[in-house]
């Protein structure tokens, strides 16, 4: 059977392809077969508008025609690069390895399927990337850049990545903050289960820094609704601390207290001008990318 | 050193797996699950009473314990002492060496007032034994103390230092640090630094052995705001004075209001200008004295005071004599050429390299009488009507060190012949292409030589537009040995190509530079290209030699027999200084790769000082065992009557418990 768009955007056959720099591909093209008839190559730099020669210039930007014509020096400006920064920051604390009965791969694979994704479609459209994955140590850093080949390194790093250790928001995303230099856009993708206090804080930094910020939060279906249905000891994976209980009994208060804190963390980061996104493992990769879209559009 | 005689008999350990297994089984089962976060999970009461559960693992473990003492007192345990290592009693000794950086960066950014605090604390932390040296670093070893028990000579030797304003090599500061630990015990190494990627990212770095062990301590505060004057260069303006024009750079994160002040003379002219945070920008000055005096631009006092200070020299660059020789009889429509040429060079452009002067002349012109007053002939067509009296002066001319830029006419064939005849050039008359208008496509310029100056000039944005130039047609010659091939056609062709003959320069063009032959005179790129091909090739009218503080001559610039190290021309680079030496004006000042407020990343620095250890093989533990072997099997027999003795009792005590239970 031939494979359909919406099948080149189900995480389930994404995650069968095993490897980011194919899967990526495949998802985007798959994306943009709906939305664009193909993307334009060509020289990026648009003529602006002419401006008097100060002394110092580059000759080269010296209209020599105008020169010669009426002696006037004049310099053509031309539209600046519209290219930003993209940077990626990922948390792949031990909480992301958690991958459901439903779910056809864990947190962190879906996090990299989606952070590959947005960064081969952002490199497509010439912008700069970065990498900055953490939990309680860096995992991997990229630094920004737009040169051939900086997908791959990005794409090889997600690959590497291995979910281990507690999530330090704190003491890492001040670390990044630190050399977070050039504006652009910060997509933060983690689960955030920890950090409906302390994210909303730190990601307000990266506004404060005139940086858009898209916090996106991957959880796995059965976060939401707890649907074992025979006594469980659940293992806390990054505090070393367990609790046994009744799921049957214990799920309408789980579902309840789980709501409270996504409103809250909703709440936290809509004041602090982040833009968020909720995605479910189960959910269609494209559903990212057109938020990712509509995130990167005109502000 | 717990041993056994009777080791085989642990494997008896693993019959205590049965009562757990059996502890489980009679446990109602609950599946472990690893979740991702178990804060909202309640826990819902179990149906068996957590009292009754503790007692029950209680009574489990003592099981368990009574039958682990009973296998071991059977397996004949017993205590042997510790073997000693040679190393041992080197364990506690300690050798310290504080490596501090004293590049001019250090000076600002509360760097080094931070690093001598960081300093005292740590030399007041390190234990009386340990022997403490010392390493203090600019361009080269500034001043050191070898591994000491002196703590007071260390501490004063380092007092005595200042920031230098020179640049940082942090490959000399830990080179050194290693050959002062040498292999002494305990090697250490302290780094106090502001980790500017100026001094640290070095591929000098040496080896550093993974017995000795780095301390890195960043001091310094690059976030304070800074601004730095990145450079400054004076022109001589229009109106007959001179334009200084400083590159200010705001390091901050915030809008700056400040004046620029430009001394010269005793006079001061200022500035107000407003910075935008991160911006760079020109602040322009027009002094109306004269040039050949030194003038200083001054910001004021922030956090690092030595980028707000920059000398430069205001005296004028000497200009270019050009001569355009065309053969204005035989060739008329070179006119056309000429005209292109002679604007596009006489054209006065502040801020650009020397200005020229432009004249035009005849093929009869007296090539022998212009050597020494000409800089640059462009020969428009012209060589082939050169009389053989011409030729030799021409080649006069070039041996002496002039440039020629030669541009093919009608007869092209012969022009080629006639230079290489006269050992001028080693190009090789092939044909002449198709012409575009037959062919129906233009050629284009296909590659730019990477290594030479236009390469560096038409970098990758730039040079669209040459390569988008369209050349009707071009003469096909082949280049010989020596000649430097600059431009290249699609298919290969060299279109031109420059070669030296004695001190001079020859340029010779594939095509001429007017309409009929290509659209390069309506280009962009037509202004640079020539100006900067003739530029580069006049090598003697080199303007203001710019060094940094701690630099050394070189020793052309130096009065024969002098050498660089002589005190009198050392002590001139130590400081920001403007002198005359030779003729030739000097800029010193103070490094700008010092006004970097960015850190390197501390562990690719790491990563490098290390990525060439290897493991040190272990030291083989020497046997020094004793008879002093005691035996331990009466503890674990007494181990397991006891545990026997509480459980017999615990079990006795939950039975009597149950039937009240029962009864009630």
């Amino acid at each position: 059977m031939a494979v359909t768009k919406q099948d080149l955007l189900d995480p389930a056959y994404l995650a069968s392809l095993n490897d980011f720099q194919l899967m990526s591909r495949v998802a985007v093209d798959g994306f943009m077969a709906g939305i664009h008839r193909s993307h334009s190559h060509g020289a990026g730099m648009e003529f602006l508008q002419y401006r008097n020669y100060s002394p110092g210039e580059d000759l080269k930007y010296l209209d020599w025609k105008v020169l010669a014509k009426s002696d006037k020096l004049y310099t053509k400006v031309f539209q600046e690069e519209t290219n930003m920064n993209c940077y990626f920051v990922l948390d792949t604390s031990a909480s992301m390895q958690y991958q459901g009965s439903r779910a056809a791969c864990s947190k962190l694979h879906y996090a990299c399927m989606v952070a590959a994704c947005i960064a081969q479609s952002a490199s497509r459209q010439g912008d700069n990337v970065g990498l900055f994955a953490y939990s309680d140590h860096l995992h991997e850093s990229v630094e920004i850049g737009g040169r051939l080949g900086q997908v791959d390194h990005i794409l090889r790093a997600l690959t590497r990545l291995k979910p281990t250790g507690e999530a330090q928001h704190e003491s890492m995303l001040q670390t990044f903050l630190r050399h977070f230099k050039s504006r652009g856009t910060v997509i933060y993708i983690s689960d955030m289960l920890e950090g409906e206090d302390v994210l909303p804080k730190l990601l307000r930094n990266f506004r404060v820094n005139k940086s858009d910020c898209l916090a996106i939060q991957v959880l796995d279906p059965d976060e939401l609704d707890l649907p074992q249905n025979r006594v469980t000891r659940y293992l806390d994976s990054e505090l070393e601390s367990e609790v046994t209980t009744y799921p049957e009994t214990a799920r309408a208060d789980y579902e309840k207290r789980m709501g409270a804190f996504l409103e809250r963390l909703k709440e936290g980061l809509a004041q602090s001008q982040v833009d968020f996104i909720q995605l479910v493992t189960t959910d269609s990769v494209g559903v990212s990318l057109a938020k990712y879209f509509d995130h990167r559009g005109p502000r | 050193m717990l041993t056994f005689i009777n080791p085989g008999l642990l494997w008896g350990l693993a019959g205590l797996a049965i009562p757990i297994a059996i502890h489980l089984v009679n446990r109602q089962r609950a599946v472990p699950l690893s979740f991702s976060s178990i804060r909202f999970i309640k826990r819902t009461t179990l149906q068996q009473k957590n009292r009754r559960s503790l007692t029950d693992l209680l009574l489990l473990l003592l099981r368990l314990a009574f039958l682990a003492a009973v296998i071991a007192a059977l397996s004949g345990p017993r205590w042997e002492p510790e073997p000693k290592g040679l190393l041992a009693s080197d364990e506690s000794a300690e050798t310290v060496v504080f490596v501090v950086d004293a590049s001019s960066s250090l000076s600002g950014w509360g760097g080094w007032e931070e690093a001598v605090e960081v300093f005292r604390t740590r030399l007041a932390e390190l234990s009386e034994d340990t022997a403490v040296g010392l390493v203090v670093f600019g361009t080269k070893v500034l001043a050191e103390v070898a591994p000491t028990r002196n703590r007071s000579e260390v501490e004063n030797t380092f007092l005595t230092m200042y920031p230098e304003q020179t640049e940082g090599v942090s490959a000399v500061g830990i080179k050194r640090a290693l050959e002062l630990l040498g292999s002494a015990p305990g090697r250490r190494i302290v780094v106090l630094s502001d980790f500017q990627v100026s001094t640290w990212q070095s591929e000098l770095l040496p080896d550093v052995d993974p017995e000795t062990r780095i301390d890195f301590v960043g001091v310094g505060d690059f976030e304070q705001p800074n601004l730095s004057i990145l450079s400054v260069d004076s022109f001589a303006s229009r109106e007959g004075g001179t334009r200084v024009i400083a590159r200010v750079k705001n390091d901050s994160s915030e809008t700056a209001e400040i004046s620029v002040r430009l001394q010269v003379r005793g006079a001061e002219l200022e500035e107000a200008v407003r910075f935008s945070p991160g911006q760079i920008q020109p602040v322009a000055f027009s002094v109306s004295e004269g040039s050949g005096s030194e003038g200083r631009v001054f910001l004021p006092d922030d956090t690092y005071l030595e980028d707000n200070e920059y000398g430069v020299w205001m005296g004028s660059s000497p200009s270019i004599n050009a001569l355009v020789v065309i053969p204005v009889e035989a060739e008329p429509e070179k006119l056309d050429e000429a005209d292109f040429v002679s604007k596009a060079l006489s054209v006065e452009i502040l801020g650009a390299s020397n200005p020229y002067f432009v004249n035009g002349a005849d093929v009869s012109v007296d090539i022998g009488a212009l050597i020494g007053k000409i800089d640059a002939l462009y020969l428009a067509g012209s060589v082939s009507y050169l009389s053989e009296e011409q030729m030799g002066d021409l080649q006069r001319f070039l041996e002496e060190g002039g440039t020629v830029f030669v541009s093919p006419g009608k007869m092209a064939a012969k022009q080629y012949q006639r230079l290489r005849e006269q050992g001028l050039s080693a190009l090789t008359f092939v044909g002449r292409s198709k012409n575009a208008a037959e062919k129906g496509v233009p050629y284009h310029v296909g590659w730019i030589n990477p290594g030479s100056d236009l390469g560096k000039l038409f970098d990758e944005e730039a040079a669209v537009d040459l390569y988008q130039t369209e050349i009707y047609r071009y003469i096909r010659f082949r280049a010989g040995e020596g000649a430097e091939v600059l431009l290249r056609s699609e298919n290969g062709d060299p279109l031109f190509v420059r070669e030296r003959i004695g001190k001079g320069t020859l340029l010779t063009s594939a095509w001429s530079w007017d309409t009929r032959w290509s659209d390069l005179p309506l280009r962009f790129s037509f202004l640079p290209l020539l100006r900067e091909s003739l530029a580069s090739a006049i090598v003697d009218k080199e303007g203001t030699i710019r060094l940094h503080c701690g630099d050394l001559l070189s020793p052309t610039d130096l009065p024969e027999g002098a050498s660089p190290s002589d005190s009198e021309y050392f002590l001139l680079t130590v400081e920001p200084n403007v002198f005359v030496l030779n003729n030739k004006p000097f800029e010193v000042n103070v490094s700008r790769a010092e006004s970097l407020s960015q850190r390197v990343v501390l562990s690719d620095v790491r990563a490098q000082l290390f990525q060439n250890a290897k493991t040190v093989p272990a030291v083989e533990p020497v046997s020094a065992l004793n008879s002093n072997i005691r035996s331990l099997w009466p503890y674990f027999v007494l181990a397991a009557v006891l545990f026997y003795l509480v459980e017999t009792v615990l079990s006795g005590y939950v039975d009597n418990r149950s039937s009240n239970e029962v009864h009630a």
